[in-house]
Order: structure tokens, then sequence, then C-alpha cells
């Protein structure tokens, strides 16, 4: 549990995030020296709340995935601090590392690849409990069982090899390994991205009923908005790796502000032939590589209101009203007004 | 410089097509397709039935393993056989029955009167020819037109399919191109032989939101300029909603229900069907009602049957919250419901 001091020091929040960075280097020159960059997240912040689900949306190679791993620590910071319960994790080394790696666990898309088809279903959920030795062999086993309820898989399954089961169960036992050693923070990335329609939602009841049962904070990533927008309290939306808007979920889809938030909005197929539209208003062309990224703002290349400011200056991420934070130039007269 | 006024969303109704000039284009009968040998095999696609109309998109929708590719390749004479065996069927075509024909005769349906794309472009795409030598050689061997001719309707259709600076595509390979055009190359390769039917196997399943808007958009567009029919093949009901005149709706191999995309979205009958609308996350709500409460979805228990064990009855049943001793016995085929609304399934009679 979060002690009073570190309650008050967070201000009621899990982990703050704060310029965080991360350039991937691509390819080198006869020296060794990196020849470019990949600028897969670039001066990203964000906040989530004890008990919050913040949910990340963006298009391929937005840098969600990138976010998550960091906030992992399975990718290092090129900068930025990332306070998890106040202590800042981005420079710790390996060994410091250990008391953290509880505490934030990740739930990757792809149940099939993310775990060892020869392993049994048991023994993928007791493996935290033995790398951070927690508890003796009865006491794992009592665990294990407990977690097989929680997640739905029944006792009988623990000795089943995880090629035996389907993929909504697959990611059952992902989470139930996630929440092994009772992490306040978990990073879902996509995962229901994989699994077919009828399943996600078997998965995406059982996230919300375990965040009230475990008292879990969630960071939230996927493309599809209106999976994001279902399971959100607040959502981010991130674009060539930046932020581009940040609202409460229902403000956000009805009232979405940025026109790549707008476009994004105009894009998504809505199950229901009445709201057929004759054409969608999305912008024409490609998302642009990350590795030489339109100077200004990333998104101007494809936005329908940009100006000759967008391509000087990097627009901020900053609330335009109360808890609506965007990053756009259009709202800069706005803002000069007020 | 003041934010613009937000745009309304423009709204259409979806207008049934008048049903006084419908013509059948292609009709599948009973079709069953087995994987496997004669004394072991799973049952892919079991007895499907339907017909595509001119001008009109059709969309087959079901989770993945139920057979729309299956069914799709069927068409296309393209199941491999071996293990494929198609068992039983007719898929009637322009007064041919389409399994009867003769290599050389299926191919030249295949390149003439249905073309096909898929998922993933490269798959079909050669990567070492450009873009314009891949378009033009297709038309040749099926338009039997010259090489100039053939290149001149090449950069025509890239720019019916709305590709920017179509002759400087023509030179380019397929890995240069995003995978939005090269999905758009796809579709204009498969145009180019001006197809009555043209099969669309999750074309936008690959792709970001919107880039899959757009092609949704240049479909629906060409679509509406050649008149041609449409197959198109989905795993998403959101996609389903923007695209489909009608829509048949596959569970486990078999088909369990079909009509225009109003009415199954409006009235759907079967519940698997009802099932899938209940699951999916939509953003209507939150776009709709004033007051909209975040409900929890509605999830389907259980999961699809597996394909190695044979189905007595509805193969929804043990996963159906309606299900009665005869589902688990007795299989329900197709039937009328509603005029033009046809679904598998006992309850309508209880
Ligand atoms: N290990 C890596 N090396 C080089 N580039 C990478 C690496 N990981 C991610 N990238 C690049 O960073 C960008 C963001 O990737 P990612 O975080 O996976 O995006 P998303 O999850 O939003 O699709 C992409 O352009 C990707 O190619
Ligand atoms: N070449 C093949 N050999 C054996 N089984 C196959 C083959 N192709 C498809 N199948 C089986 O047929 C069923 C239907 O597959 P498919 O039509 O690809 O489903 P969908 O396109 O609806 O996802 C699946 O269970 C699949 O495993
Ligand atoms: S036939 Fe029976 S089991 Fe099948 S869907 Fe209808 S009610 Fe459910
Ligand atoms: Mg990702
Ligand atoms: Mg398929």
């Amino acid at each position: 549990m979060v002690g009073k001091d570190t309650m008050t020091k967070t201000n009621g929040s899990i982990i703050q995030v704060s310029g965080l960075k991360k350039y991937f280097p691509i390819g080198r020159t006869l020296l060794g020296k990196p020849k470019n960059f990949a600028h897969a997240v670039d001066d990203v912040s964000f906040t989530i709340k004890q008990g919050e689900t913040l949910g990340l949306v963006g298009e391929s190679g937005s840098g969600k995935t990138t976010i998550g791993r960091l906030l992992v620590r399975l990718e290092k910071p090129t900068a930025g601090s990332m306070l998890f319960e106040g202590k800042d994790i981005s420079l710790l080394k390996k060994r410091e590392l250990k008391p953290f790696r509880g505490g934030i666990q990740m739930v990757f898309q792809d149940p099939y690849s993310s775990l060892n088809p020869r392993m049994k279903a048991g023994d993928l959920v007791s493996e935290p409990f033995i790398i951070y030795r927690k508890g003796n062999r009865v006491e794992i086993k009592e665990k294990v069982e407990k977690l097989f309820d929680a997640v739905g898989l029944r006792k009988e399954q623990i000795d089943r090899y995880s090629h035996e089961f389907s993929g909504g169960q697959r990611q059952r036992i992902g989470i139930a390994r996630a929440l092994a050693l009772n992490p306040r923070l978990i990073i879902a990335d996509e995962p229901v991205s994989a699994l077919d329609v009828s399943v996600q939602a078997q998965v995406l009841n059982l996230l919300a009923e375990l965040q009230d049962e475990f008292d879990l904070s969630f960071l939230f990533i996927a493309h599809d908005i209106s999976v994001v927008a279902h399971v959100s309290h607040r959502i981010a939306v991130m674009y060539l790796g930046k932020l581009m808007e940040v609202a409460e979920t229902k403000e956000l889809i009805r009232h979405p502000r940025h026109p790549y938030t707008e476009s994004l909005m105009n894009a998504v197929p809505i199950p229901n032939p009445k709201l057929r539209r004759d054409k969608h208003d999305v912008p024409q062309g490609d998302i642009p590589s990350p590795i030489n990224p339109p100077s200004g703002c990333r998104f101007r290349t494809r936005c329908p209101h940009a100006f000759d400011r967008c391509a000087k200056e990097i627009p901020l991420l900053r609330e335009i009203e109360s808890k609506h934070a965007v990053a756009c130039h259009l709202f800069d007269k706005e803002m000069e007004d007020a | 410089m003041g934010k613009p006024e937000k745009k309304g969303r423009a709204l259409t109704t979806v207008v049934a097509s008048n049903p006084t000039n419908i013509e059948t284009l292609l009709r599948v009968e009973n079709l069953d397709i087995l994987f496997g040998t004669a004394k072991q095999h799973v049952v892919a696609v079991d007895g499907v039935s339907f017909k595509i109309n001119t001008g009109e998109t059709l969309a087959i929708v079901g989770e993945s393993g139920c057979g729309k590719t299956v069914t799709s390749l069927s068409i296309m004479g393209l199941i491999p056989c071996p293990p494929g065996i198609i068992d039983n069927g007719s898929i009637q075509f322009n007064g041919k029955d389409l399994l009867h024909l003769k290599m050389e005769e299926m191919r030249k349906v295949r390149g003439n009167d249905i073309a096909m794309i898929f998922q993933e472009p490269m798959t079909s795409l050669n990567p070492v020819l450009t873009v314009g030598l891949q378009m033009s050689e297709a038309m040749m061997a099926h338009k039997g037109i010259s090489r100039k001719e053939a290149r001149k309707r090449a950069i025509e259709m890239l720019k019916l399919v709305q590709i920017p600076e179509p002759e400087k595509r023509m030179e380019q390979y397929p890995h240069q191109l995003s995978g939005g055009m090269r999905q758009r190359v796809m579709i204009g390769t498969a145009l180019s032989c001006e197809p009555k039917i043209l099969i669309a196997d999750e074309p936008t399943t690959a792709l970001d939101v919107t880039v899959q808007a757009q092609i949704l958009d240049l479909m629906n567009d060409i679509k509406a300029k050649l008149d041609t029919s449409i197959l198109f093949i989905t795993h998403d009901l959101g996609v389903v909603a923007e695209i489909a005149d009608r829509v048949l709706v596959m569970y486990a191999g078999r088909t369990i229900e079909e009509a225009l995309v109003t009415e199954l979205y409006e009235n759907p009958i079967h519940p698997y069907t009802e099932g899938l609308l209940r699951a999916i996350p939509r953003l209507d709500q939150y776009l709709s009602a004033d007051n909209s409460v975040k409900e929890a979805l509605k999830q389907m228990p259980g999961i699809v049957p597996s394909i190695y064990k044979k189905i007595e009855g509805c193969s929804f049943a043990p996963r159906c919250p309606y299900a009665r001793k005869q589902c688990g016995q007795e299989r329900p085929v197709m039937k009328e419901v509603v005029p033009g609304h046809r679904a598998a399934c006992w309850k309508p009679e209880w």
C-alpha cells in the first residue's frame, strides 16, 4: 500500500510521466554511430490516478507499445522521468528495479506468442512467485489456485499446457500471471486485438471486474477507439510519438477538439447502418515515418486546417478547458484571448 | 484564427435497392467443403447457400475460422485439392456451374468475370514486377490488348483508385508503397478487366482506421461508377454497417442469418447475431444518447465449437441462452422468418 507522504507527494497519482522520450537508433555509419533515429516517443507527459484507467489510442507506429515497454522498463528512456508511486524509476539499474517489477505489470496483445507453449498453465502463473522468491510450494499452489479462480479459469486447467487453450483462455492465463505479484498498475497492450469479437467482451468485462477487486490502475493501449472508450475513464490520443489530445472519455468522444482526433472519430466504423456516412471525412495519405517526422506539428502534413505556424512550431499539449488538453495551434488564439 | 465550426456528421439512410430490377448474378447452393480425406476430415463449409445480385454489395460476416475465406476461394476455383474436397453443391454463374468447369475455362472466369483481393496485398502482388508491369500483364493476358494500350489503361485504373501521380507509381515496386497504396493497386488490378463480381476478403483488416475509411469510400465509389457487384468478407460488424447492402452471417461453417443490412442490425433474429451485436463496444451510444451510461458488454459464454467435432443440432446451441432440447438434436435450416429475412434457428417457431 502507499504510505501517507507518498500519497501527498503524488497527488493521488499512481504514475506521473513527464517529458518521456525514446529514440531508437536506426542503421550505423562506418564509425558505428547511428545514422538516424526513430522518434518513437517524443516528449510525452501524462499521469494516471489511483484506480483509474487511462486509454492510449492511436494508429500503428504511433509509439503506444514503446510507452508501455518504457513503463515496465523493458526499454530504457532516452529522456524524461516516470514517477511510480512517487519514485523515479526511469534511471534505475536492473538490480534496483526488482522491487518495482511486481508493482507494474504488462499484459500483451498476442496470447499465442507471449506464453511458452511447452509450459503448463499453472507453471506459467507460478513462475513470477518463484523468480521473486515469494512463498513456499504450498503457499504458491494456493495463490495460483486463487488467481485461476479470479480470472475465470478452472482449477483442473492448472496442469494443462498453454497450447491446449483457446485465445481468450490464454489471455486469461496472461492476466493471471500479471496479477501474481499484486501489481498496482497494469499496462494492457492491445489485450483483445487478437481475439474474436465474442471473446473480446469476456476479457474486457474480466479486466473491469479485476480492477474493482484488486484496486488496480490501468494504462489500456489499443488502436480501436471504440474499445478504448468502453474501458477508459480518460483517453490520450497519440500520433507519431506525441500526445495530441487528452480528455475524459465522454468529453473526448462527443467533443473531439484536435483535428487528428476528429479524423479518427470520422474514420471509425460504427455498427449502425443508419449512421452510415456518404463519405468519411478523413485525411488522405498515410502516416509519415517517425525517422524524419514532420517539423512543427506532427499531424500537419495530413491536417485539413494546417497553416504556416504549424510547420514552424511544435504545439504544446495544454488545457483548453478544464480537464481537456489539446496540442494544436488552432487553439493559440483562444488561449491568448482567455 | 478560430476553430472552424464543427461539421455535422453527414448521415444518410440506407435505401434498399429497387426490387424490380434485381437480377441474380451468382448462386451458391448447398456447398459442402471438407479438408482431409474422404474417411477422415473436418467440415469447413457446411451446406452454405446464397446469391449475389447485380450491383449489390453482399457482406459475409463471422468470426475467424467460420469458413468465409474457404467459401470465397471456392467461387474462384482456388480451393487446394487435396486436402480440400468439394463434397456437394453448385455455384451457378452465367448459366454455368463453376464447380464443373475445366481448368482453362475457370481461368477465364477468374480473370474476366470474377476477381478477388486479399487482406495482405503482398500475397498476390509480384514483388519483382513494377506496379505498371503487373497491371498491364494481367490485362494483356485476359483482354488480349497491346502493351501500349494496357499501359494506358493501367494509368487510368490507378487514377480510378485515386492514386496520386499514377505515372510515377507505375515505375515503383510493391514494397515501395504503403499498405493503403498497395491495397489500391490491388483493387485497380482486380478491376482492370472489368469483372462483374469483385470478391474482397478482409481487404481493410490490416489497415489503420483512417486508411480503412479511405478504402471503404473508394470501394463504395467504384461500385457506383462501374456497377460491379461486391462480395465483401469481414469479421467486423462496424465495417459491414458501412459497406453492405445485404448481409450473410456465418457461424462454424454454416450460414445462420441473412437480411438487408438495416433489417439485420435492427431486428436480428438469430441469437448468435443478437449476441454479437451486444458484445461489441460501440461509440454511437456516446454520440446519440444525452445521458449515456456505460453498460457492461453482454458477453457470450463459451467459444466457437471445434470443427473436429460433428455437430448434430444447431451449432450455436452450447452457447445459446434460449436453447431447448430440440436445438441439440435437430439441425435448424435457413428459413424465411420475415419477408427477405432468413435465419437458421428454432426459436421463431416456438
Ligand atoms: N526496437 C526498435 N527499434 C527501432 N525502432 C523501433 C523499435 N521499437 C519500435 N520502433 C519504432 O517506433 C515506432 C513506434 O512503435 P510502437 O511503439 O510499436 O508503436 P504502436 O504500438 O503505437 O504501433 C515505430 O515506428 C516502430 O517502428
Ligand atoms: N488448406 C486447409 N487445410 C485444412 N483446413 C483448412 C484449410 N483451409 C482452411 N481450413 C479450415 O477451414 C476452416 C474455415 O477456414 P476459413 O475459411 O479460412 O475461415 P475464415 O476465413 O472465416 O476465418 C478453418 O477451421 C480452417 O482451419
Ligand atoms: S436453434 Fe436453438 S440453440 Fe440455435 S440459436 Fe436458435 S435457439 Fe439458440
Ligand atoms: Mg503496438
Ligand atoms: Mg479468412
